[in-house]
Parts: structure tokens; sequence; C-alpha cells
């Protein structure tokens, strides 16, 4: 269905078919032809210059008002345009024009093309074309100016040391950032276009000899193939390049991270960036990256290994929490300490509704909120975090409704979420933990211990860009184990990089 | 895709198809924490079974819904068996009763003297119940009677008798727990027979089962009162004191004690033990088995009523000699009485097995006989430390 509804329709490949024709010679019928196929549109700005000595030596400059940096078109462009027209008092032939062309503009990059299809691609990313009557041959500026907000401090991935810059919607600001962090004339960057609608610039970017070659080509011919009318976010890409795609579990990595995306270039990792979002796409991504954060670099290792593992815990937590919890009250209750099973019981006397249907309301009541968080308006923000509050504590147990166990095994299966740096894990844990409440408020532990056995075997026979998702934990790897549950010294980590 | 959505359907259909066949809500069951068994005094239904339920209700604290009742309440049954009377049960308690929580079993003191021999046997059969929960002898009364005590400092009496026995061997000594299945093993040992802690109601009165006892600042409570001694699994005669304590310290169950000996007449001095330590040697000595302890203490004085230089390392060494007689003294009374009821309840039967096993093999069908006129022999060994914080005492003019 999702595939059907992407696909381009048919009919629009007809248009870019007769586009690939050549250009008349005449100015005059080449801007009509322009205006005729961009449907008039009124932001394509176009100014016709003649020499004042002879009406056949016509120049057409064409942009697309927004897209050009029209400082560089007055100065460049226009300014020696004009004066070498008031200059060329001489009759000039068209040979002779478009040799001189290329010395007078003074634009950074102007390539000269003869192709209709060129013609128009290059109005619409915002370059700015010269005409020349009685020519064929276009030639194309750059003028590339993209509207883009200035580089700020990452919203989604924080850290308390570390660099605070984050990419940004544009594609050349974040190639930029990369670049400014690997000096290196290894570090390659790859274009391509995707999006037969958008034509959405992708960047991919890897270290040549740190990289694995035949991923880097493998992730080329998977991007090749995708066929959709527009790229508006990553996940576009993310959804169409990977191994498996019905899994919940993220085999991309995606980091709005700089400092992350250069530290898994240097482990010989490819990154794919899209123009438009500020998230890259790392691959292969393994099972265990999604517990890193760049800040375990950052400071001390024997903290930074506690953190990790406390990460893997909470993981662990946010899927496990509550269905143990259901498990044990209503299956097991054999299982919990006396002292524990007075006070649980104590708690869950006066509460009208079976646990299932406890834990059940007040998951879902937090992910309201939580969603809630997220999509309300600023301004009604307080209101929603006290109704919230009310709504997910005190009140509710006061009431007699819930009890307040299952309160806090709900805010701990909520908090140990956000302990993770990457959201698209925690996603994965979300969607799990409510198979696996329910699970177990059918048949119990043995339920859980089914369904993780289930989860084990769906994480080991993943596959990121032909890598074992879950290695090096199954397949095992002893000599990996040093940057995975725990992060070892950085000079026996390097180590490890110097004898690749 | 196909393949995964059969799966998923598969997998949905088999979680229906078993119900929710041992789903319980928490607040649909009676969580049973004590056992209670006495003899009944019709023969046709010989058990009369109390189980204390805790009362969920009785324990709420702090809201407005909770608060009612006490928090335990107790249901009696006679039957035939056990289990009998656990399924006869429902036809007082309200919910679902489950003995996976049981703590601790209590039995009454006629019962125990008519025999404890299979009492066990459902317990240990059981799937629910397990068998690591210790067992009391309720002393000239009846489990019923002992665990409708209203409990004034712990939460329900059957956490009181837990940790009042726990606390008097950790503190003093005069028993230990022994767990059930501790109890079976004994049972059926030949060489070790059963001692087990006897418990009663310190003040009884009528009081003591209602509420008021709570507003009594010395209100009736469990105590410990001293050591059931058992031959062949029939309780046969009760050891108090010092000399339940002098079991413990052959056996070495008891972590600390206060050892008080005379040194003048009425003054005393005291000697806390810290580390107790002793191990029990059989022998063959021309054919007759020979038992042999050895105790090790080490200990502080802590107090003294008499005027000694304790400063000086000889009249320590004299103290440690008076400590080393006056334990003798006490442990080897208390084996004498052992011998004479002929209730081998320190073990030395299995020690004896295991040093002298084709001895054992051929002798152990008159062990009895053979213990009660076995040569005793000790050697107990003082060691003080210290003086605590100060060495002499003060002097009063």
């Amino acid at each position: 269905m999702r595939q059907r509804y992407l696909l381009k329709s048919p009919n629009k490949e007809k248009t870019t078919a007769c586009s690939a024709t050549p250009l008349y010679d005449d100015v005059n019928k080449n801007i009509e032809r322009l205006l005729n196929e961009l449907g008039n549109s009124s932001d394509v700005s176009f100014r016709m210059v003649e020499s004042p000595y002879q009406n056949t030596l016509k120049a057409a400059v064409i942009h697309l008002d927004g897209l050009a940096d029209e400082n560089i078109i007055n100065e460049n462009i226009m300014t020696p345009l004009i004066q070498w027209l008031k200059e060329s008092n001489q009759v000039v032939t068209v040979e002779k024009t478009e040799e001189q062309i290329p010395q007078i503009l003074t634009v950074s990059q102007l390539t000269i093309k003869e192709n209709w299809h060129e013609f128009v691609s290059a109005v619409l990313t915002g370059d700015t074309v010269v005409l020349m009557n009685g020519s064929s041959k276009i030639f194309i500026g750059n003028t590339k100016k993209l509207q883009s907000r200035a580089v700020t401090e990452p919203t989604s991935q924080t850290v308390v040391r570390g660099p605070k810059d984050s990419f940004t919607e544009n594609l050349r600001t974040n190639t930029s950032l990369i670049r400014a962090r690997i000096q290196d004339s290894n570090l390659r960057l790859d274009s391509m276009k995707i999006g037969s609608v958008t034509h959405t610039d992708i960047g991919i970017m890897y270290i040549q000899g740190n990289a694995d070659e035949r991923i880097v080509e493998e992730i080329k011919e998977r991007l090749k193939e995708i066929k959709v009318d527009g790229v508006l976010e990553s996940n576009y890409i993310e959804e169409f390049i990977r191994d498996d795609r019905t899994t919940i579990f993220p085999l991309l990595l995606n980091t709005e991270r700089p400092d992350a995306v250069v530290g898994n270039l240097l482990e010989g990792r490819i990154a794919i960036i899209v123009q438009g979002t500020p998230f890259v796409l790392i691959a292969p991504a393994i099972f265990s990256q999604f517990f890193q954060s760049p800040e375990d670099y950052y400071q001390n290792y024997y903290i930074a290994s506690f953190l990790r593992i406390l990460r893997f815990g909470s993981f662990f937590l946010s899927m496990y929490a509550s269905a143990i919890y259901l498990a044990l009250i209503t299956h097991h209750q054999g299982l919990i300490p006396n002292t524990l099973m007075v006070s649980l019981m104590a708690q869950r006397e006066r509460v009208p509704f079976p646990a299932i249907v406890e834990m059940l309301v007040m998951e879902l009541a937090f992910e309201m909120l939580r969603e809630a968080g997220i999509r309300m308006p600023r301004a009604i923000g307080p209101a929603v975090s006290i109704v919230g509050a009310l709504i997910l504590g005190q009140a509710a147990v006061e009431a007699g409704f819930v009890s307040a166990a299952v309160v806090i095994i709900v805010a701990i299966s909520a908090i140990s979420n956000f302990t993770l740096p990457s959201t698209s894990i925690v996603n994965a844990a979300r969607g799990f933990r409510f198979i696996l409440i329910i699970v177990s408020a059918f048949i119990g532990l043995y339920g859980i211990l089914l369904m993780t056995l289930c989860i084990c075997l769906h994480i080991s026979s993943l596959r990121s860009f032909g890598v074992p998702y879950f290695s090096p934990f199954a397949p095992f790897d002893f000599k990996e184990q040093k940057d995975t549950l725990v992060r070892f010294s950085l000079p026996s980590l390097l180590k490890k990089h110097q004898n690749k | 895709m196909k393949t995964y959505l059969l799966l998923i359907w598969i997998a949905a259909i088999c979680l229906c198809v078993s119900g929710c066949s041992n789903y319980r809500e928490l607040n649909q069951i009676g969580v049973i924490i004590g056992l209670g068994i006495d003899e009944n005094k019709n023969s046709e239904e010989p058990y009369k079974v109390t189980y204390q339920i805790i009362n969920p209700s009785g324990l709420s604290q702090g809201s407005s819904s909770g608060g009612q009742g006490l928090p335990v309440i107790n249901y009696t049954v006679t039957a035939k068996s056990l289990v009998e009377a656990l399924k006869k049960a429902s036809v007082v308690i309200p919910r679902e009763h489950i003995t996976s929580h049981l703590s601790l079993i209590v039995v009454g003191e006629k019962l125990a003297r008519n025999g404890l021999s299979l009492l066990f046997d459902a317990l240990d059969r059981g799937k629910q119940a397990r068998t690591s929960i210790p067992v009391f002898i309720a002393r000239d009364g009846t489990a019923e009677k002992l665990l409708g005590v209203i409990e004034p400092f712990e939460v329900t009496p059957v956490k009181s008798i837990l940790s009042t026995t726990q606390n008097n061997q950790k503190m003093y000594g005069i028993v230990s727990n022994v767990q059930a299945y501790e109890v079976i093993s004994m049972l059926l040992s030949e060489g070790k027979d059963l001692s087990l802690p006897g418990i009663n109601i310190n003040k009884p009165s009528q009081q003591s089962e209602e509420a008021g006892n709570l507003e009594n600042t010395s209100p009736s409570a469990m105590q410990v009162k001293g050591l059931a001694m058992f031959r062949k699994g029939k309780l046969v005669r009760w050891l108090d004191g010092d000399e339940a304590r002098s079991v413990q310290l052959v056996t070495s169950e008891v972590k600390s004690t206060a050892l008080v000996f005379p040194c003048n007449i009425n003054e005393n001095i005291t000697v806390t033990a810290t580390g107790i330590k002793s191990e029990i040697n059989t022998k063959i000595r021309r054919g007759q088995p020979f038992i042999h302890t050895d105790l090790n203490v080490m200990g502080e004085i802590t107090e003294t009523s008499c005027q000694k230089d304790l400063s000086n390392p000889k009249v320590l060494k004299e103290l440690e000699k008076e400590v080393q007689n006056e334990l003798q003294k006490e442990i080897t009374k208390t084996i004498s009485i052992a011998q004479k009821e002929k209730a081998d309840i320190f073990g030395f039967g299995d020690s004896l097995s295991r040093t002298n096993p084709s001895y054992w093999r051929q002798h152990k069908q008159n062990w009895e006989s053979l213990f009660s006129s076995a040569k005793v022999s000790m050697n107990v060994n003082v060691t003080i430390v210290n003086t605590g914080m100060r060495t002499n005492p003060y002097e009063v003019n």
C-alpha cells in the first residue's frame, strides 16, 4: 500500500522524457518555453540586456526569486555583463561570445550546458542562467542560497561535555560541519538526487580505506533503486534501504550530532545526509550502538561504562518492568516476599479493576501524556502537565482507581525510556512493552520468557547491510566487547583501530 | 508478510485458548501466613487446624478508604487430615486461600506429646507451600490460642513469633529456628532426635485476643519458652533456660550469649560470648561409644560486681578457668538429662555414623540405650579477649 502510494505516476514520466531536447537559438523563444513549462510562475525572474551597438547581441539572465543570491547576481553577473555589452562596440560573432562570457562572469562556479533539461533544473535549484542570443549554449552560474537557520545546539541528543553544534536542514552546512572535523583527503562525498518531483539532494559520506567498499556500493545501489515522488526526511530513505522492512527495531542509526557522525565515519561506517533534515543516517548500525552516546567518549571511562550498563538495564526495565509486575501479582504470588505481598495486597484491596486493565490504562495514559507533551502548543503546556501529573499520580491513587504500586511501575518504565540516547530504540521497547503486558496477563512469567525468546531470535536474525544486528553478542566476538557493554580506555580502544 | 500474520494469529489464538488458567487477582485471594495444628477431642476428626490469613483492609494505612479491622483473621476448622482441613476451610474463608506465603507452623503441645510422626507429609508432598518454614511448639496451650494474640509490636502474630525467636537465637540462644524440612530429616534420622523451640503467651488473659491488648503498655505477647525435647517424634520434656542454651552451645547454633558466673557470695561477673564454636567427637573405646565435645568460646567481660584486678593477666586466666568449669557443669547436666530421657537431641549418633560406620550399622537399633549409658567427656576452652572499655571496676567508697 505504502509503496503504491509513493510510486510516481506514469504520466509524469512523459514530461521528463520530452524535456531532454536541445535549446533554441533565439533567447525569446527559450524564455517563452521556460515560462510555459513552469506555468508562468510568478517567482521566475529574468532580465534582458542588449548591446547599445548591435541589437542582435542580447543576453537574458534568469533566476528563481528567493532561491538565488541577489547580491551575487548583481555584482558578479549583471555588472560585468552590462559592462561587457557596453564596451563591445565591434560586431561580435556568436562563437566569440561563447568564448568571452566565461571570462567576464565572476561567479565561483560556472558551467556550460546545451540541454533543455539542464536549463530547467539549473533554474529550479537556484542557479542563475545566462542565455545569449544566437547561441544554443547556456551559462549556469552558481548562486544557490538556501534559506536555512543557523547552527544551534542539538535538541534531541544533548550532552553535558562535548560539542554543542548540531546539523541543520541545509545539506551543504551539514557536510561542512563534517568536513571541518575530518580534514583528510580520504573523506569522500558522493551525491545523488532522489525523488521524481522533489529532486532532493542526498550526500553519502565515508572515509575511503576505513569504510567497506562493498557496503558503500550496496548503499548506492539501494539508493538508486528508490522510486518515490519526494523525500522530506531521512526516514523516507531509511524505510526503503533497510534490510528488513517488517521489524520494529531500527536498522539505521540517526543522529543530529556532527561529532557522532564523525566518530562513526572513523569507525568505517557510512553517513547518508539528506537535504531538508538535520537527522543524518548512519549505516550499518548494530544493536549496541543505540546505547552509545557520544558523551561516553568525552568522560571518564569508568563512569561511561557504568552509564552504558545503566542504559542497557533501563532498556530492559522499560520493556519488562510492568510485565513482570503483572505476572507476579496475578500468576506467581508465591514469588513475592511476604512483607511486600502484605503491602501490595493492602494497596490493591479496593481497586475495582483487574490488574491488567489497571496496568494498561496507566500505560496508555502515560503514552497519551507523552504524545500530548510533544504535540501540544507551547502555551497550554503547564495546564497539561498539571492535569497529567494528577491523572498519573496522587489523585488516581487516592480515588482508589489504581494502586500506588502500578503508578510506581509505570513511572519506572517511563523514566527508564528517557535514559536511552536514541529515540528509535526506545520506540521498539515501547512496542514490546505492550505485547509483554498482554502476554504476561494471560500466561504469566512463562509467557514473558517465551516472548523474550522470540525477541532474542528476532534480533539475532536481523542484519544491517550484511552485518549481524546483534553482534558482537551473537555471534560473540570477545575482542569487540571493549566498546559495547562497557567502554575501555581510549588508548586501548584506539590500538584496536591501528591494528586494522 | 503472510507468514508473519499467520504466526501472529497462531500466537493470539494460543493465548486466548490458554485462558487465564492461573490468573488470580490480589484482592481475590486470602494469603495464609500461619498454620496452627492442634489435637481435636473428637477422634473422628483428630485435627483442629487454625489458619491465620492476612486481612489487607486492616493493613492499608493513610487513605480514607482503608483501615478497617485487624491485620489478620484466624479461621479454625476440624478435619480428618490436614489437606482436608485446607479444603474444608472454604466453609468460612471467603476468598481462595493460598499457602504459598505460609511462614510458620505452630503445633499444639498435646499433639506434640502424642507424636509428630507423619504430620508434615502433606507439606512435603504439596506443591504450593515450602518446607523452608520454621516449626514451633505451643507450650502449655494450643496453637489456636497462641495465634490469636493481638500482637502489639509486630504487624502480625506470625511475624512476631518469627522475629522473637530469631532475636533470641542471635542474642541469647535458648532456641534456634528449625525448618520443616529439618524436622522431617530429624524425624527420619536414627542418630538425632528432634528439639523444637517452644513459645507461649507471657500474660494469658482474655484480653490478649481483643484489640484492647494494644492499649496496654505491657501487653500480652509471644515469648520464647524453652526447648521441646523429642524422643522418636514424641515430646518428652521441656528444657529451660541454661539447659536449653547448653543444647545450642553444643550444636553451635547460638551466635552470642551472656555467661554469668559467681566470683564471690552474691557477686558475679558477666562474660559476653561473641564467638562460639563447638565440635562433636565420637569414638569407640573398648566396644563402647565415647562422646567428646570440644567447645571454644571467645568473649569479653562486660559487667562485674566484684572487685578484682582485671588488669592482671593471671586473674583473667583464673576467670577463664572458672567460666570453663561453669559451662562444663551446665553442659554435662544437660547431656545427662538427655541421656536419662534417651533423647539424642545433639546428634551424637549422626556423628558416630560418620566416624564409625561399621559399628553404627551393627548398633543403631539400640542406640538409645547405648547413648544413655555412653561416657561423656568435654573440653571447654574459654578465651577472654578483653574487658570492655575499662579494665578495673570503679571503686565504691
